[in-house]
């Protein structure tokens, strides 16, 4: 099973989406988050914010990231489109919020499940999830994802 | 039914002890259920779907039914193909 990860960041654009994950518009596959990280890079700052991972159906605006395979020598490319800098935010599936997490725009949050039990990205033309904020805002974030394709 | 932990969080905050806990997928929705100490590996059975006897999160638990994800997903992915 071929492995990728990502990183990618949000500028001061005023947008939910840190990270976007979305299965491609044509030859998609299912995929599955099994791990992500999720923290500022603004000045050191405290206050809270409500972090979200929530489904989306649409691919959303931003600068399209290449995620890079865990084992260099895995012939295949993720088909999987990943997006960062997002300037216009997808649109979300209203309450399919897949975590909810308060958390000091200090603090690092990283979860981890064994590939196999993590969250699934239908094998459904851009159809998949953001790791964001609640609400729009511009503060700087940054967030890394790994999943694989089935 | 032993509860079995898939995954883990931690955070890490400036001044503050590592913070760690266990986790799982809810079955119905596939969102992330933080286990208490307690119900990892055992223990207190709430959010237990008996029908397809897998962890759920509160917010299924409050739906009578039984709507297993990957139920769910393959209804999506077959909405969604092209006929052909």
């Amino acid at each position: 099973m071929a492995l990728w990860s990502t990183g990618g960041s949000k500028d001061a654009t005023s947008v939910q989406a840190v990270l976007l994950l979305v299965a491609a518009a044509a030859s998609m596959r299912r995929a599955e988050l099994y791990d992500f990280a999720i923290g500022s890079n603004a000045v050191s700052a405290d206050t809270t914010f409500l972090w979200i991972v929530q489904r989306c159906t649409t691919a959303g605006t931003g600068a399209a990231l290449t995620p890079n395979a865990n084992d260099p020598a895995d012939p295949i490319a993720a088909t999987t489109v990943v997006k960062d800098t997002v300037t216009v935010d997808p649109t979300l599936t209203a309450a399919a919020f897949l975590a909810r997490i308060p958390l000091n725009q200090k603090a690092t949050y990283r979860w981890a499940t064994i590939p196999g039990t993590g969250i699934i990205i239908p094998a459904t033309a851009s159809n998949g999830v953001i790791l964001g904020l609640s609400a729009a805002t511009t503060t700087l974030f940054a967030a890394t994802a790994s999943f694989n394709e089935h | 039914m032993r509860r079995r932990a898939d995954g883990y969080i931690s955070i890490t905050e400036p001044g503050k002890p590592l913070r760690e806990a266990d986790t799982t997928q809810c079955s119905h929705c596939s969102g992330v259920v933080v286990l208490t100490p307690g119900e990892s590996g055992g223990g207190v059975e709430s959010r237990w779907c008996s029908q397809c006897s897998k962890h759920i999160c509160g917010a299924c638990a409050q739906h009578a039914t039984c709507r297993p994800f990957e139920k769910m997903l393959e209804a999506l992915e077959r909405r969604n193909r092209l006929p052909g």
